[in-house]
């Protein structure tokens, strides 16, 4: 075995020892054996693979594009179906980034002004607890009141752009909300002039009405994303073509196993017999109008599907999870991948 | 229902199923011919490549929806066989694929089959193709692959859901030699209506031990066959003391469920009182 399979080999092994031990011991160990919680890495792990899948996207994408590429370079038959691939392909990622974009926009303004009321309460909690910060309390107060106002006009702005259509809840609420930070923001200049030392109160009353505002403005936001031309388009590709064109696709099935039913069904031996007559009862006992040939075909459909069909899917089931285990053993332990990897010198067993 | 972690019940029936594993491993390495029974459908395999090299038409294989898993590694087996014969007939082998992780892999093995037969240069990386990883976008994309290339014969081996009648009728279509195996019990009675010859479960996984008679895998083969009279024996026991506790219903019984489900903390304060 080369440096490279042994190192494999090893990698191979702590992965599986790691998930072993994750499944085989307790979720976390008694403290007398040091309490650890084999879990905890799990989520981290699981980020990694998702990196590695992203990656693995990637191959997909550049295995279209060298294909259809080619195709399309070299006039190949078909070329005509690679071209309408590949404008679909890069039309759906410019409106599903676009929509994307779209819809993150939608909880950044809201949680930009919970952020504000976060720090509108931080200046006040320092004060109270008379803690020293980087910035004087005036210069704290003064950048609050600016963030404030740059929200008060960008809120205003963004209900002048909402059409008429916009629910009035919605509507009355931002206004009032927007004049209630106004007043709040105001209230918090007078006393910043006057009292700089302690504006506790009028803290916690711009804090107050910019969460209220900034439910508001969620709102706001979301009906704009609704009625906006990108969230059209994107809805226009994906709920217009692409979910229809699978489920064409998916109807299809209806007409197939109607086809391959015809196929099965055709008594050419004793088994394909008897195959017609449980195809034939199960199918008898699911419809409503069993009544009109017998009383008893839904219990014998149902004894049909949980005993003789149930066992034989277990036993299935049973093979090849066993089969499963022991390919995942022989995996875990590197025993053997020369059923599909031979190394250089043609000799079978490249990790033996 | 899933379990999270396993009980020492659920250990010690794993390190009991594990135990033939290696001792069959060791035997079939020692060279002790092993006898595996005549699979009709991998011995198919074999006759639906020729059939495609006489008519001079592509072979397609597809790895369904299967991801990166056990059952991937029973199927890159076969995959490797069939490239491997297809490089000595000089077969145009097709391979849609629906994961780009399974593509990355199954390409590597396919390069491999053609290296192994001294034909690496006729190994055509746009003969390996990613359709989609949406479902029936895969399935439409293949459809039209079969139609499109006229495949002689069709493998379809891994893991299927609802698109696999829509998989193995394309191929009926184009009158193609089609061998299916999945591990999916549901998908299959579609196949066995719609495909030449199918693997069902397990058979799938002996496959490739099958095709190389390899001794880990023959090794494999055995212990599997050893651990299913394993779990026979445990649904006898349990089936009979079920039984028995209708009949008998005063007595107390042992109850196996329960001693397999005993959970750590429970052996554990058993142990400390």
């Amino acid at each position: 075995m080369n440096w490279k399979a042994r190192l494999l080999a090893t990698l191979t092994f702590l992965g599986g020892l790691y998930y072993f031990l994750d499944f085989v011991l307790p979720a976390k160990l008694p403290d007398s054996l040091g309490g650890y919680e084999f879990g905890k890495y799990n989520q981290e792990i699981s980020r990694g693979f998702i990196a590695i899948g992203s990656v693995a996207f990637a191959l997909g994408l550049i295995n279209i594009f060298y294909i259809h590429g080619a195709r399309i370079i070299f006039r190949k038959k078909g070329f005509l179906n690679s071209i309408a691939l590949l404008i679909s392909l890069v039309a759906m990622v410019i409106f599903t980034t676009n929509e994307w974009l779209a819809f993150e926009q939608v909880n950044k303004y809201a949680e930009n002004i919970r952020n504000i009321a976060a720090y509108s309460r931080q200046i006040q909690s320092d004060l109270k607890e008379k803690k020293e910060s980087t910035r004087s309390p005036n210069a704290r107060i003064e950048l609050l009141i600016a963030e404030t106002e740059k929200i008060i006009k960008d809120s205003e702005a963004s209900l002048s752009e909402a059409k008429s259509d916009l629910p009035h809840i919605v509507r009355d609420g931002l206004i009032q909300n927007i004049k209630l930070v106004s007043k709040e923001n105001n209230l918090l200049k007078i006393k910043n002039e006057s009292e700089v030392a302690a504006p506790i109160k009028p803290l916690d009353s711009v804090a107050t009405a910019l969460i209220k505002l900034s439910g508001d403005r969620q709102q706001l936001e979301e009906y704009l994303y609704k009625s906006s031309t990108t969230k059209a388009l994107y809805d226009f590709v994906y709920d217009g073509l692409f979910v229809p064109l699978g489920a064409a696709m998916f109807s299809l099935l209806g007409f197939y196993i109607i086809s391959a039913g015809y196929r099965a069904f055709r008594i050419r031996s004793i088994e394909s017999g008897l195959m017609m007559i449980a195809a034939v009862i199960v199918m008898l006992g699911q419809i409503p109008f069993y009544i009109y040939v017998s009383e008893v075909l839904p219990d014998l459909r149902l004894w049909l599907l949980e005993y003789p069909s149930a066992a034989a899917f277990r036993a299935i089931k049973f093979g090849a999870a066993i089969a499963g285990l022991y390919m995942a053993i022989r995996m875990w332990f590197s025993i053997e991948t020369s059923s599909f990897a031979e190394d250089n010198s043609g000799k079978a067993g490249a990790n033996k | 229902m899933g379990v999270e972690h396993a009980s020492p019940g659920m250990i010690l029936i794993m390190v009991i199923l594990a135990i033939p594993l290696f001792y069959f491993i060791n035997r079939a390495r020692k060279g002790q011919s092993l006898f595996v029974r005549k699979i009709a459908g991998i011995d198919a395999i074999n006759q639906a490549v020729g059939r495609a090299a006489e008519m001079g038409r592509p072979v397609s294989f597809s790895t369904g929806l299967t991801s990166v898993s056990p059952t991937l590694y029973a199927v890159l087996g076969v995959l490797f066989h069939v490239t491997k014969k297809c490089a000595i007939y000089k077969n145009k082998l097709l391979l849609p694929q629906n994961s780009p992780e399974v593509m990355a892999i199954a390409e590597s093995v396919m390069k491999d089959g053609y290296r192994v037969e001294g034909r690496l240069s006729e190994f055509d990386p746009s003969n390996i193709i990613y359709l989609s990883d949406e479902q029936f976008a895969y399935a439409s994309g293949y459809m039209g692959m079969v139609h499109r290339e006229n495949v002689a014969s069709a493998f379809l081996f891994g893991y299927f859901a609802a698109e696999s009648l829509i998989l193995a009728e394309a191929g009926q279509q184009v009158g193609a030699l089609q061998v299916a195996g999945s591990v999916s019990p549901e998908q299959v009675p579609f196949f066995i209506t719609a495909c030449d010859y199918t693997l069902i479960g397990e058979e799938l996984y002996a496959a490739a031990a099958y095709l190389t008679r390899e001794p880990v895998q023959m090794g494999s083969l055995m212990a599997q066959d050893r651990a299913k009279i394993v779990i026979f024996v445990m649904i006898l026991l349990g089936v009979s003391i079920a039984t028995l506790k209708v009949f008998f219903p005063e007595v107390n019984w042992l109850d196996i469920n329960q001693l397999i489900r005993m959970p750590w903390e429970e052996v554990m304060g058993m142990e400390a009182a």
